[in-house]
């Protein structure tokens, strides 16, 4: 209770101190606990929704029909329950209104008994109760109005008419509402009239159970053993949740980058909070010398101010926690549209206790180095004491020792929100060059110079020699603008890269599922159109098997039910999954040979080798794959060798028809097939014409609209975009305050300073100016430099991530240079207001 | 007349409470002469001092120094006044932790816009026996060293009159007195004049004035 009443008294008197140690530090945690927030409030909604999303407990689905013996593992494993089935085939297809009105679409094939759970609220049935049978179909709203088609009117799937029976007005197994293709939902019985559904045709088949009151443990441990039995890669297993949480799969990602542009803010604040602690420390010598000299022990004096800096992190945290309480739905409103559902906001008390804990702890250990340092403080210094004596200084190792904790829960928090040791350990170590670099630059630039007005002078002199407040103010403001502006120079070169005019390549329509027997109906079509038909890539579907020799098994990961990591999910995400292998004699545009040599012809099987392989480069590395190795794959049950001869990497934006996986032609000729191939046309009326006849004479050929989905995409860039910025727009705030905390409180401690230059006669302008000065010259600075390696990273980010043409956008970076040395003046001067007004009579006190 | 002081009153409002730190006090100090300010803690010296150097506004009286009057003085012509007139040396030093003994001697020629600043610096180190210190930060110079640049700072510009508040009391007697010699030399030499607040006796007597004061009040005047 004592050790409480003097922490309380303390910091009622160190007020100011306090209160920008709490700003501080809250401002950084905010972000933090914002996304923690925000993750849990998605989780819960998924818990809670996603029985309904899926309309089952659990499911089976693959390309190709599924077995018997497949769907029975569920039965055999699950004893004394009731498990109902029901089957479903998604696909995409060109559906007809009427000569001129034709787009493409998700067919969803239901049986009766779906959905198991959730409902399908379909209006302008005659019947409440009526069944989708016969050839009906319901549909989502927005084809109402793209195929310009009433309730009762017709449509035309494959080859068969289905009448609108109604519109789906709320779908609970929704997905994602795609403007790219809306659904229709049809009887399973009716899609074989529509002879969709041929020997290569992409679709999704799938079987849902309903498995009477198992909890989630079972489902998962069903997960797992049908995994287990089930041999073919291609087949994926899933729950209820699992299938809910990849619906949400691209805004998870988006939470991985948002988790730790949050952690940059919680740096910044961290730096901010360990200046303050710093300056408070330089201040409390000669108390905590009195306090020892006294008989106050070192281990007392130390777990008072352990605790102190506890408590402030407790309070920091729990403003934290209400700030998060206003972000959360902000965060929801930007990225609404990339869930397939509604978010249900609610901040859990673990959430709350994160922030405590990173709070507390992390104040703890951000203080650590400076309380030991402190702590070496001798009594005897008052003895000796000298009016300007500063700390002593610092014990280098133990500084380092103690740093320790701060650096590896900033690591483990890295690794933690991006869920990727790689992003994990790359943001930490990318973040770490740029701080060194920074501070190099912010040693480096800042000299003094014997030009300038007195104040610009006095300015630079102090910027030279107060380095560790120069360093940490150009360090803090110039991460918030590298960070502003990276996402939106990253975005923009994206952007400008699918909407480039230049783009004479891009075609109008990407169409697949052509079968072999139309490719040559399908020219002709093309032709009678006056379009230009490209790239007619065939399109094998088949199954590694081996590599080297050496079985490629289905990952073992799954089985442990664990949270995987983003590289652990993509890699059991393309080891189980079915290839399209395809064969074409030259590179397209779009494709660029890495490693090894180009194909050596057509394949002459009499040579005795081996067929050659082109893998594209990303796909073989993530896959562990290399030049020379001898891959054995499946194709229609027989075996099929190759060998990886060279990598290409692949501009997957050109919308041209890529594969990962290439042979050489004459190799796979013989093989079953369906073809992809590009078309482009001009003019709308061309396109619709084209679209039209194709449907018309080949109606199981999907055409995807280049144009629609690049317009998704750049919507889809849009939202993501605007969350990031949001939240970098925290990062800056917090460089604000630490902006705020760290010239408030220099000027309060060189308040002797300001006395003393008025005392000599210095006008109150000049002492404001050089304030002012020092502080807009390290934001200009930092500007510049935060900037510059912004677009350094954009560059980089863009050319070797993105393989695209980087471009330089200037509006942003002018705009944030201007706004943040506008609001440095600002914010300086609110700073050291009150120090400029000190009566100058205190010198003599 | 250096220095005219007439009926000087200066009060502070603490809460509800009015305290009169100076009370009603006159004096004046003619051109090249000293004045010891003396009497017990609380008893108006150092509120005098301020009010001397412009640093403070009176309540009420008048103040003329160098012959300018004060109170009839702007905030910018206050600064201007005691970059010119005016040289102060503090008891706690009060130097800039981060400037050299030469940089913070400079600092009132930069504040003037003084050409060649370092060279006269440089010289006024020098006469104060600093030559070879002149590149040393605070923190790497003695006390007695310390107070010798706050006096060569207050000297750079030739001021017509120094104010010193106890600018031996954080030193050590023998190191003071020769600060004190140091500074009464430099005065007689610059003939300049010199107001001294002390509790040293033997200091207020190599004043040529000594005033006491005891709860804001003037209490004695004498001529030494």
């Amino acid at each position: 209770m004592g050790l409480l009443k003097y922490i309380f008294r303390e910091i009622l008197n160190n007020r100011r101190f306090c209160t920008l140690f709490v700003l501080s530090l809250s401002m950084g945690l905010t972000g933090l606990v914002a996304i923690d927030g925000f993750k849990s409030s998605i989780g819960k909604t998924i818990d809670s929704k996603s029985k309904n999303l899926l309309g089952a407990d659990f499911g089976l689905s693959a390309r190709r029909p599924l077995l018997d013996e497949e769907k029975n593992f569920i039965f055999d494993f699950v004893k004394n329950k009731q498990v109902y089935e029901t089957k479903m085939i998604e696909l995409f297809s060109m559906v007809k209104a009427s000569e001129e009105k034709s787009r493409l679409v998700q067919i969803r094939a239901v049986e009766n008994s779906y959905p198991f759970y959730g409902k399908i609220s379909v209006s302008g049935l005659q019947n409440k109760n009526k069944k989708l049978s016969g050839q009906n179909a319901w549909v989502h709203p927005e084809l109402i109005s793209q195929l310009s088609v009433e309730i009762g009117d017709s449509v035309k799937i494959g080859k068969t008419n289905f009448k609108v029976q109604g519109v789906v007005e709320n779908d609970a197994a929704s997905g994602f509402s795609s403007a790219i293709a809306p659904r229709i939902y049809i009887n399973l019985q009716a899609l074989e009239k529509t002879e969709l559904i041929k020997a290569g045709s992409i679709a999704w088949h799938s079987s849902l159970f309903k498995i009477e009151q198992a909890s989630e443990s079972e489902l998962d441990a069903l997960q797992v053993k049908v995994f287990d039995a089930i041999d073919s890669p291609e087949v994926k297993v899933f729950t209820h949740k699992k299938a809910s949480e990849q619906l949400a799969g691209l805004v998870a990602r988006l939470n991985d980058f948002l988790g730790l542009t949050s952690l940059v803010a919680l740096f910044l604040a961290a730096i901010g909070s360990f200046f303050l602690m710093r300056s408070y420390f330089a201040l409390k010598t000669d108390q905590v010398a009195i306090l020892m000299s006294l008989g106050l022990s070192p281990l007392k004096a130390f777990l008072f101010y352990l605790s102190q800096i506890f408590a402030l992190g407790l309070i920091s945290a729990v403003l934290a926690s209400l700030l998060s309480l206003l972000i959360v739905p902000v965060l929801g409103g930007l990225v609404k549209g990339l869930l397939p559902f509604e978010i249900n906001f609610f901040i859990e008390p673990k959430t709350f206790l994160l922030g405590g804990v990173v709070g507390a702890f992390g104040s703890i250990f951000i203080c650590l180095p400076l309380l030991v340092n402190f702590l070496k403080t001798k009594p005897a210094r008052l003895l000796t004491k000298q009016t300007d004596e500063k700390m002593k200084p610092v014990d280098l190792i133990k500084t380092v020792i103690f740093s320790l904790p701060a650096l590896f829960l900033f690591v483990y928090l890295s690794v933690e929100l991006s869920n990727s040791y790689q992003v994990g350990a790359f943001f930490t170590i990318g973040l770490a060059a740029v701080i060194v670099l920074l501070t190099f630059l912010s040693v480096l630039i800042f000299r003094s110079f014997g030009f300038g007005g007195l104040s610009l002078r006095w300015a630079l002199r102090d910027l030279n020699r107060n380095k560790t407040v120069t360093s940490i103010s150009f360090v803090s403001i110039g991460i918030g603008v590298l960070l502003l502006n990276l996402i939106p120079q990253i975005q923009k070169t994206i952007e400008s890269d699918l909407m480039a005019p230049d783009r004479s390549n891009l075609p109008t329509f990407f169409m697949f599922d052509i079968q072999e027997e139309q490719v040559e109906d399908l020219k002709k079509i093309v032709s009678s159109q006056k379009a230009e038909l490209k790239n007619m890539s065939p399109a094998i579907r088949a199954r590694l098997m081996s590599v080297n020799g050496e079985g490629f098994s289905k990952s073992l990961d799954v089985k442990s039910g664990a949270n995987l990591s983003r590289e652990q999910e993509r890699e059991l995400r393309f080891r189980n999954r079915g290839f399209n292998l395809s064969y074409r004699a030259e590179l397209d545009e779009s494709e660029t040979i890495m490693n090894g040599p180009a194909f050596s012809g057509v394949f002459d099987e009499e040579s005795g080798g081996l067929p050659e392989i082109s893998m594209e480069s990303r796909f073989a590395k993530r896959l562990g794959l290399k030049i020379g190795d001898v891959l054995e794959f499946e194709i229609d049950g027989l075996p099929f060798k190759g060998k990886i001869i060279n990598t290409r990497s692949v501009k997957w934006s050109s919308f041209q028809p890529n594969f990962f996986v290439q042979f050489q032609p004459g190799a796979l000729d013989l093989a079953p097939k369906t073809f992809v191939a590009t078309v482009k046309v001009e003019g709308m009326n061309a396109k619709l014409n084209l679209q039209n006849a194709i449907v018309e004479k080949l109606p199981n050929v999907s055409m995807v609209d280049v144009t629609r989905v690049m317009k998704r995409l750049l919507i889809i860039m849009k939202q993501m975009g605007w969350a990031l910025k949001f939240m970098s727009l925290l990062c800056i705030i917090v460089g604000f305050v630490v902006l705020y905390s760290i010239a408030s409180h220099q000027s309060s401690q060189r308040k002797w300073d300001v006395g003393l230059l008025k005392s000599l006669g210095a006008p109150f302008s000049v002492i404001r100016d050089q304030f002012l000065w020092q502080f807009f010259l390290i934001s200009l600075c930092a500007c510049v430099f935060g900037v510059s390696i912004s677009l350094a990273a954009s560059y980089l980010i863009s050319v070797y991530f993105f393989q695209t043409t980087w471009q330089i956008y200037l509006t942003m970076p002018l705009l944030s240079i201007l706004g943040t040395l506008a609001l440095t003046l600002v914010v300086t001067y609110l700073a050291v207001k009150k120090t400029l007004a000190t009566k100058t009579i205190d010198l003599f006190l | 007349m250096i220095i005219k002081v007439k009926n000087l009153c200066k009060d502070f409002v603490q809460g509800s409470t009015v305290i009169s730190a100076v009370k009603n006090v006159s004096f004046d100090l003619v051109e090249g002469k000293s004045l010891a300010l003396t009497g017990p803690s609380g008893s108006g010296k150092t509120t005098i001092m301020s009010l001397l150097a412009g640093l403070d506004s009176p309540t009420r009286g008048e103040v003329t120094v160098a012959g300018v009057a004060l109170a009839e003085l702007s905030e910018k012509e206050l600064s201007n006044f005691r970059a010119k007139k005016v040289g102060i040396v503090f008891q706690q030093f009060h130097l800039m932790p981060h400037l050299t003994a030469l940089e913070n001697v400079s600092l009132p020629l930069e504040i003037n816009s003084v050409k060649d600043s370092k060279n006269l610096a440089l010289k006024i180190l020098e006469a104060v026996g600093l030559k070879e210190r002149v590149n040393h930060l605070p923190n790497q110079l003695s006390g007695g060293e310390k107070q010798r640049v706050a006096i060569a700072r207050a000297l750079v510009l030739k001021p017509k009159v120094i104010l010193a508040d106890e600018p031996s009391g954080n030193l050590d007697s023998e190191t003071g007195e020769r600060v004190m010699d140091l500074l009464f030399d430099l005065a007689k030499a610059g003939d300049l004049s010199l107001v001294l607040v002390t509790h040293n006796s033997k200091l207020a007597k190599r004043c040529d004035r000594q005033i006491s004061l005891a709860s804001g009040s003037l209490t004695e005047q004498k001529e030494v």
